[in-house]
């Protein structure tokens, strides 16, 4: 009696290990960030030096619009009476991490390190002004800014997104490059022409498509599993860049804070100066007293927008809103602060 | 008693077995499938040059200021 019970007890055991022995790779227990999939997915083509240079470039021109429209915003609530200052200060500290992104060189080999930190600096920056936003305005105000925002356009940004999309062509057509190269076939002509914009990205694959229907099934196999296999390879060089970027993450942050930090000390006095200096000393001191960080800030990267409106606005400004907003009980019997 | 002991052991064996079955068969499906999806068919390896390619508008989001 007493054996068959210790035979079921050891059947249990074995029953509840199961699920265990088949779940997936356990997390990672270590305090390292993590990357989110977007990111990691973005990064796959920072590889090579083009790649960097136009995620680099991404993430300027994003700024730049939203550095763009908050100026639009303080502008508006300055003129209405509201205190502007905390909006301001988060500008400037937007135009520093701005300025980083513009120096950073993308065929340095911690680009992807440093993409993945500015990037994660920006979100959190335009979260934060998002979030100061909320509480100066309601959310009717809020609604109506959005969509005027929504129809304006930063010609800072037309004139990047150009360059970004010269960029692009001229990596895609390196990979396709590539694609002749393993094909076997001289592409010279239709990619300069693809690169010049003479032909678009479709006409060039339908002519590779052509192409491979012509191939013999071998080869037609060979092409794709070398396709596959360079992609692969692509996507491991990426995972350990990523990988390295969320090692020591809070280390660089500190250290990006406190070259910010004195940057904005030397800037001249005003209290949005002051304002800016302020709250990176506070950021510091969070890091400091957190450790291995706790604030959701120190999560790297989600894309920041779980409450905004869609994309980046393509439209030219308008003019500068007139007394439209609902005030929260911030607004101030003087101008903002400028 | 010992019947029932032996009855609820053998629904555990069973349990047991078809766990790990339907483990072991849904492993080799997955393996037939990924076997299946190296066919060389023109519309995998225009996928897979469609995926190493950059979309010209691509952007690159970090929320909005509103």
């Amino acid at each position: 009696m007493k054996k068959i019970w210790n035979v079921l007890i050891v059947l249990m055991l074995m029953a509840s290990i199961a699920p265990l022995a088949f779940a997936d790779e356990a997390e990672d227990s270590t305090d390292d960030v993590e990357i989110d999939a977007e990111t990691q997915k973005q990064v796959e083509v920072m590889n090579n030096g083009i790649g960097a240079e136009i995620r680099l470039l991404q993430l300027e021109k994003s700024i730049k619009i939203n550095i763009f429209k908050g100026e639009e915003i303080v502008s508006n609530l300055t003129d209405l009476g509201f205190d502007t200052t905390e909006l301001q200060a988060i500008l400037v500290e937007l135009e520093l991490v701005k300025e980083e992104v513009i120096a950073a060189d993308p065929n340095a080999t911690d680009a992807v390190q440093i993409f993945v930190d500015l990037k994660h600096d920006a979100v959190n920056l335009t979260k934060e002004f998002r979030d100061t936003l909320k509480e100066i305005l309601d959310d009717d105000a809020i609604e109506q800014l959005r969509e005027r925002l929504r129809e304006m356009v930063c010609e800072q940004a037309q004139n990047l997104s150009k360059n970004i999309q010269n960029k692009i062509r001229q990596f895609n057509r390196n990979q396709l490059h590539r694609v002749y190269q393993i094909i076997g076939e001289n592409g010279d002509s239709v990619l300069s022409q693809y690169q010049n914009g003479t032909l678009t990205r479709n006409q060039v694959k339908q002519q590779i498509q052509k192409m491979v229907n012509q191939m013999i099934k071998e080869k037609r196999y060979d092409l794709f599993s070398q396709l596959k296999q360079e992609k692969i390879q692509n996507q491991v060089k990426a995972q350990s860049c990523v990988q390295n970027a969320s090692e020591g993450f809070q280390t660089r942050q500190e250290s990006r804070l406190q070259k910010r930090l004195q940057k904005s000390e030397n800037m001249s006095d005003n209290p949005v100066n002051e304002e800016t200096a302020e709250r990176i000393r506070n950021r510091i001191n969070d890091i400091d007293t957190s450790g291995s960080g706790s604030d959701d800030n120190n999560s790297p990267v989600d894309s920041g927008n779980e409450d905004s409106g869609s994309g980046n606005g393509t439209g030219q400004s308008g003019d500068s809103g007139n007394g439209y907003y609902g005030g929260n009980g911030n607004q101030q019997s003087g101008g903002g602060n400028q | 008693m010992k019947k029932i002991l032996l009855a609820v052991i053998s629904v555990l064996i069973l349990l047991f077995s078809s766990v790990l079955i339907y483990h072991v068969f849904s492993e080799d499906a997955i393996e037939i499938n990924q076997n299946g999806e190296t066919e060389d068919t023109t519309d995998n390896v225009m996928n897979e040059i469609d995926e190493s390619l950059l979309n010209e508008d691509d952007e690159l989001e970090i929320g909005e200021m509103v």
